[in-house]
């Protein structure tokens, strides 16, 4: 996942964009992507909101206080607001990178394990925030464990053993 | 954008004065490296007058090199150094923040107890003011080329010193010309001053962008 | 000519095959190069007026020197072909200069050392030479820690890339404060580590040993680039067949 994000070069083969390698323009791709991996990408010393904040300074988004306060609501996290991340729980920051799906949109998604350390609700509002990107003509790549709930065609390619049954 | 990218300053600082652990122990590495000459090699004026630029001048690497080592640390273990990696801001810019952030709450302390540090190795007056003005000109290169190094170990895990032995050789220049520099007579000076910025603007203006590529080459797993 | 040159030395396995058939003439140039340089240097030149029997250790100290500094080159340049062009036998030669530059600095440090005893009286001193010398050392001993640190290939070779190129950025501004550091602290009668003017009878064989001394790197340099690739492309057929 992280090669086709681009932290990485492949060995052999490339990386198509719009037809063209993404590496060639690695920032121009990298703009119009999200990437959600292992780590949540938030900074403990800072609160849910101030990490909305950072979040989405760093895309040059200026999203105002009204959307952000919005977006933490869908995510269930509002009462979190002012808590400093390194006091939430594992499920409540993964959240937060839910959250910041919604805060900063972009046309491409690459998931690395996005239901781990979420609950049923979680997984519920995932998928629920999953649909409406695609629903919005977005693209996503996910990897996952789980067998994937989404109302829209989909190409699933399994990784395994060869000679798997 | 310069709203934005202060406030990324103004973050990166909170992180670090959050706790008084991170920006304490390095000034208190500082002070106590510098008080272990006098122990060393004994209390005559004259021969610590001599050797207190020299002094000084070490100690504060040796604490730089050492708190530079954490700069993408905590990035790194909270995932957050793929944000800054897809960020639309440039990738130089934003380590040029970061630089920033680890000279203010790093860097200044050091060279604000400087003078203080200077009387008790019996440094003149004269040469306080020389002192505190290389260490103002020079910490600046110390982190930005410190950057570079902690870029380049980002990923490794245990690398011990290996980051102090990969950037010392680079410090030596700053070392000879900021040292140089105080034990220099009044009229030669203004050209060590200039030497010292020149290598200030320098590595502010080729810093950023060898740690962006170290960065970038860093981040693998 | 380079279409020519990238299909005998790019890939690996090209690499290998070619340079199979250098090896038996770089060791003859090796061997011609050094014996005529040892034995005209060390019995056939005459005694130098100033320094007498003594200066001879030239004849060790500045070919390796020499070495030294043309190796880090090698690197440096190396270093901006991963990096640029990502050629990965550029990093295998990098990666295998780097511990014979390192003892080659070692060897210049300990030689001019040996030099200093008779004419200096003292077994070190900090000139801008020597001390410039000391940090190439540093250079050379902190891109090996490195190396052996990192794990994973690509990695390990763009990030030496990396400090190999900081490193050669660097070694200008490292050489001119030195230079200028000694000056200002110029101690008592250092006499520069220079040979005198020197007559043909003396310069020959230095020359030939200069040259004999690149050469000799070379040599190590292809072997252990060899034992590299075999090692790197360990899993490919070529290797299996070779190895056989």
């Amino acid at each position: 996942m992280r090669i086709i994000a681009g932290f990485i070069e492949p060995q052999d083969g490339s990386i198509l964009w719009k037809d063209t390698c993404i590496f060639k323009n690695l920032g121009i791709f990298q703009q119009q992507i999200q990437y959600m991996g292992h780590q949540n990408g938030i900074k403990h010393h800072l609160t849910l909101y101030e990490n909305c904040q950072l979040s989405s300074m760093l895309v040059k988004n200026k999203p105002s206080p009204s959307i952000i306060n919005k977006v933490l609501e869908q995510t269930g996290l509002s009462s979190f607001k002012h808590i400093k991340a390194r006091q939430l729980s594992e499920g409540q920051r993964r959240r937060f990178v839910l959250a910041r799906l919604l805060l900063n949109p972009a046309p491409f998604w690459i998931l690395d394990e996005p239901l781990s350390s979420l609950d049923s609700d979680g997984q519920h509002l995932f998928y629920g925030i999953l649909n409406q990107h695609l629903s919005h003509h977005g693209i996503a790549v996910i990897a996952t464990h789980q067998n994937c709930e989404v109302s829209h065609p989909m190409k699933t390619i399994y990784l395994g053993l060869p000679y798997d049954t | 954008m310069i709203h934005d990218l202060l406030y990324i300053i103004y973050y990166e600082m909170r992180e670090t004065l959050d706790q008084a652990f991170t920006w304490l122990t390095p000034l208190l590495f500082f002070i106590i490296v510098v008080c272990l000459f006098p122990l060393a090699c004994g209390p005559d004026p004259v021969l610590l007058t001599k050797m207190a630029p020299g002094i000084i001048w070490v100690a504060a690497l040796l604490s730089i090199i050492i708190s530079i080592g954490n700069l993408f640390r905590t990035d790194s273990e909270e995932g957050f150094l793929d944000l800054i990696l897809l960020s639309h801001y440039p990738l130089s810019l934003l380590v040029f923040c970061k630089t920033i952030s680890h000279w203010l709450t790093h860097c200044l302390p050091l060279v604000l107890i400087s003078p203080l540090l200077g009387f008790l190795l019996h440094l003149s007056f004269q040469k306080e003011c020389a002192l505190v003005v290389t260490l103002l000109l020079g910490t600046p290169v110390l982190s930005l080329m410190g950057s570079i190094g902690a870029a380049l170990t980002v990923g490794i895990r245990r690398h011990g010193l290996l980051l102090p032995i990969l950037i010392m050789p680079f410090y030596i220049p700053v070392l000879i010309v900021g040292s140089a520099t105080i034990l220099a007579e009044a009229e030669s000076v203004s050209g060590y001053y200039a030497m010292m910025g020149a290598f200030m603007l320098l590595s502010m203006a080729f810093a950023p962008f060898l740690t962006g590529a170290a960065l970038r080459i860093g981040v693998t797993q | 000519m380079i279409f020519w040159m990238s299909q005998k030395f790019l890939s690996p396995k090209a690499f290998y095959t070619t340079t199979t058939h250098f090896l038996p003439w770089i060791i003859t140039g090796v061997v011609l190069c050094l014996s005529y340089g040892l034995i005209a240097g060390l019995f056939i030149a005459p005694a130098d007026y100033q320094q007498g029997d003594g200066f001879r250790i030239i004849y060790v100290h500045v070919p390796s020197a020499f070495t030294a500094m043309a190796i880090y080159f090698v690197m440096a340049s190396s270093a901006i072909l991963v990096l640029v062009w990502r050629i990965k036998i550029a990093a295998i030669c990098m990666s295998s200069s780097a511990a014979i530059g390192a003892s080659f600095t070692f060897l210049a440090l300990i030689t001019g050392s040996i030099w200093g005893k008779p004419m200096w009286g003292t077994w070190w001193v900090w000139d801008a030479r020597l001390t410039s010398v000391l940090i190439l050392l540093f250079l050379y001993l902190g891109f090996i820690a490195l190396q052996s640190v990192i794990k994973e290939t690509q990695h390990k070779d763009r990030a030496a890339s990396v400090i190999a190129l900081a490193g050669a950025i660097n070694l200008p501004i490292i050489h001119y404060s030195v230079v200028w550091w000694n000056t200002l602290h110029q101690g008592a009668t250092i006499s520069k580590l220079d040979t005198p003017s020197i007559d043909p009878s003396m310069l020959y064989p230095l020359l030939s040993m200069i040259v004999g001394f690149m050469l000799f790197y070379l040599l190590i340099l292809l072997l252990r680039m060899r034992n590299q690739i075999l090692l790197r492309e360990i899993k490919t057929e070529w290797v299996k067949e070779v190895l056989l």
